[in-house]
């Protein structure tokens, strides 16, 4: 049974991952990469493995520390990256939020994340004007505060281990 | 192959498999090369001329080893398997091409954007691209391996190679080479790649990274993954050029694609090798010499 101080801040916690979560979702969407940066801690973590086991050791389609996250940003807003011109126009889904306080403060968010991509341009393009859908099941590790901040983000792909075509955008 | 639940072996009194035998399985430096056909000539004499560079491919092992005890970076495109195969050892679309790369580079400062194009321009004694017989190829330089091996255990490395092959073939070692295997197998300073053709227009590419057995490259699988795999910071730059390409080659009023920088300089060594400056198209006019000579069975002029 819970407390009934409990269930408030159960609530409170619920409501302020939604938000994070929410937030960080709009600020992909708009291209707004610099402001993303700043919803994580200086010490996190951003990754998309392809094997089931988070080892460094294998390859991983992203492995960013927060330098790599930093060049990751850097690539897509001042640099011409080929991958990226014309750029991907994104909608990132986020449900199935499951929200637990850890013991040493820190919160755990388990949640599911669709992100539909298309890069505009002529139909007679190969790659472009071509929907994709990719699926994804995320876990957030994020530390409560004024304001909540992520210290890592984990995202396992539906079709990790196949062949994936380019995936430069910010999943 | 992704693992599925078909992939388990089937069951016999024998507990053979009873799968039917690939007609020739051999190897050569570890690497396993089956072919399917009752015909074609024995493994040693197709490598003969391309040999000696898989043999300082491994060599850059202190030990002479190199293995793949990791899993498959694997991407696909919606272009033509040959974008791929000619795009390994092309030394001449970098600056444009990785444009973005090199930024990165000169941001981090580990080397500045003039700094890259230098060393792709200069002309030396191991600097070339070149096309094999048999429609093999390569691209080497002479000071390679860089954003690909810790530059912090680089002097270590080297010092081990040195006590290992002595300083001549050490140099032979670290040259930078990206060698094509004709039709669809790379080594690659930090992986083997395999080209899988799906359909005319569709490509998949496995790469699997590579370790040196003896060589102490904890960042070696880092720095691969800055620029290779479809969320690093090079590769798809390539992909996207090669579907830009590929939309390029739907245009019938240009039926032909031009492949001729450095046709007037190329220079056929005593080796049978045609060797032209690192960015010209020597490599390439050899994949399509014997792509020609396969496709139509019939003898091109070398």
């Amino acid at each position: 049974m819970m407390s009934a101080s409990a269930a408030p801040d159960r609530l409170a916690a619920r409501l302020a991952v939604q938000d994070l979560l929410h937030l960080e979702a709009r600020l992909l969407d708009d291209r707004r990469f610099d402001e993303w940066l700043d919803l994580f801690t200086g010490d996190a973590s951003y990754r998309l493995p392809i094997s089931d086991v988070d080892d460094p050791h294998e390859p991983a389609l992203i492995a960013d520390d927060r330098a790599g996250m930093e060049e990751r940003v850097f690539r897509l807003t001042r640099t011409l990256a080929h991958a990226q011109n014309p750029p991907s126009r994104t909608e990132h889904d986020v449900t199935n939020v499951e929200v637990r306080e850890l013991e040493d403060g820190l919160v755990e968010v388990l949640c599911h994340q669709t992100v539909h991509e298309l890069r505009v341009g002529d139909p007679f393009s190969v790659g472009l004007a071509e929907p994709r859908l990719l699926a994804a099941r995320c876990r957030y590790l994020v530390v409560p505060g004024e304001p909540w901040r992520i210290r890592s983000k984990t995202c396992r792909l539906l079709a990790r281990e196949y062949p994936v075509y380019n995936l430069t955008f910010l999943f | 192959v992704p693992r599925s639940s078909r992939a388990t072996r089937p069951t016999s009194p024998t507990g053979a498999c009873d799968f039917a035998a690939a007609p020739h399985v051999e190897t050569y430096r570890g690497l396993v090369f089956a072919n399917l056909s009752t015909e074609g000539e024995p493994l040693q004499q197709r490598l003969a001329t391309v040999r000696r560079y898989i043999d300082a491919w491994c060599d850059r092992s202190p030990e002479g080893r190199v293995t793949l005890p990791v899993g498959t970076h694997r991407y696909e495109y919606p272009g033509n398997w040959k974008m791929q195969v000619e795009n390994g050892v092309d030394g001449y679309y970098g600056n444009y091409v990785h444009e973005s790369f090199a930024d990165l580079l000169e941001r981090s400062g580990e080397r500045t954007a003039t700094d890259i194009s230098r060393t792709r321009n200069r002309v030396g004694a191991k600097n070339h691209a070149k096309g094999l017989p048999h429609g093999d190829a390569l691209l080497e330089r002479e000071d390679g391996m860089l954003g690909t091996f810790d530059s912090a255990g680089w002097p270590e490395y080297r010092q081990q190679l040195l006590d290992r092959h002595g300083p001549e073939r050490m140099q032979e070692a670290v040259t930078q080479r990206n060698v094509l295997v004709f039709p669809n197998l790379y080594l690659f300073e930090s992986h083997i790649r395999v080209v899988r053709p799906v359909a005319v227009d569709r490509t998949w590419v496995d790469v699997h990274p590579t370790t040196l057995v003896g060589a102490s490259d904890a960042a070696r699988l880092k720095e691969h993954q800055r620029f290779f795999g479809p969320a690093s910071f090079g590769q798809p730059d390539d992909i996207e050029i090669f579907v830009c390409a590929q939309t390029g080659v739907r245009a019938g009023a240009a039926p032909w694609m031009e492949l001729s920088r450095g046709l007037a300089r190329e220079v056929v060594n005593e080796l049978g090798e045609h060797v032209g400056h690192s960015s010209d198209e020597a490599p390439q006019r050899a994949i399509y010499r014997e792509w020609r000579r396969r496709m139509t069975a019939q003898e091109v002029p070398a």
